[in-house]
């Protein structure tokens, strides 16, 4: 009874340890396809098998391993390599400029246009 | 209303001008105007990085690489780099007047992307003069925001001022050291 008691908590020891680091590289994946290689073209780091992708893997395994969130090792590339690091660019600042002006410029056009049409049509109905 | 109408166009033509200048503001500041291959980095860093020393020996010392106070200059190398290669004769030039000069300056060779055995038969093959150490965990890039091989930082009392992307040689070591001394 004994022994089977210890070759049960080996086991679960086993599957703690197994389901633990599925976890860890899943955060990994997770992590390096939120980051763009940076010698790559358009290549997250997930996908990428340069030099440099697979140091910026073992810096995200060493973090992970530290206990660091996500957002933490995000954050620590953003200083690392700036915003451009990220593959889904944060819309702040001058980039949510970059988002909203044009669209803004479109529809301010189509509306000034609309009421010089619709102005033109009342002068020409008079 | 013709000039209302015309407003939202002369927007976007102030607008697409202002994004062409700023991009054009942000690569032509301080150094850039030197050399496009000087980038101004201003960073602290910190180390605490497990290092072996390049000398020769398989079992050579460890050390930890955690302090660059003074006046650094950090050449990140790759035996299969063949830029690397050239450059070292201008390396061991430039150490042998940071000897004969008595320059208050460093100069270490960091080998990174490679594996060990090719960073000692490089060291055996081209003798650099210069400390010589090898990245064990192969995470100094990361911290350096190294792009590739080779690059030079320019680092003062634990802060990266700049680095010069490419092979270098003493006019521009030189012309580094000149810029450290205004920070």
């Amino acid at each position: 009874m004994k022994a089977v008691n210890i070759k049960l908590i080996i086991l679960l020891i086993f599957l703690f340890s197994a389901f633990n680091n599925a976890l860890s590289e899943n955060k990994i994946y997770s992590i390096s396809n939120e980051l763009m290689c940076p010698v790559c073209q358009g290549q997250t780091v997930a996908e990428s098998n340069s030099q440099l992708a697979l140091s910026m893997k073992e810096v995200i395994k060493i973090k992970v391993s530290e206990g660091k969130s996500k957002e933490e090792i995000l954050d620590y590339f953003v200083l690392q390599y700036g915003d451009t690091i990220l593959a889904k660019p944060p819309i702040k600042g001058f980039g949510l400029l970059l988002w909203i002006l044009p669209p803004a410029i479109l529809i301010l056009s189509i509306l000034m246009w609309t009421i010089r049409v619709k102005k033109n049509n009342r002068n020409r109905g008079k | 209303m013709t000039s209302l109408f015309k407003f939202p166009f002369l927007l976007f033509i102030v607008f697409s001008f202002s994004v062409s200048s700023a991009e054009h503001d942000s690569s032509s500041k301080g150094l850039v105007n030197l050399d496009k291959r000087f980038i101004p980095i201003n960073k602290e860093i910190i180390l605490s990085q497990e290092m072996t020393i390049i000398d020769g020996d398989k079992n050579s010392e460890i050390i930890i690489l955690d302090n660059l106070d003074g006046l650094n200059i950090v050449n990140f190398w790759a035996s299969w780099c063949n830029p690397c290669i050239e450059e070292i004769s201008e390396l061991n030039k430039f150490q042998e007047n940071i000897y004969s000069k008595n320059l208050n300056v460093s100069l270490i060779g960091i080998n990174i992307f490679d594996k060990k055995k090719d960073a000692i038969s490089f060291y055996v093959k081209y003798k650099p003069f210069f400390k010589t150490i090898f990245d064990n965990k192969n995470t100094i890039s990361v911290k350096f925001s190294v792009m590739g091989v080779p690059e030079t930082y320019f680092v003062k009392d634990n802060k990266i001022l700049f680095k010069y992307m490419g092979k270098i040689n003493q006019e521009i070591l030189e012309r580094g050291i000149d810029e450290s001394s205004k920070y």
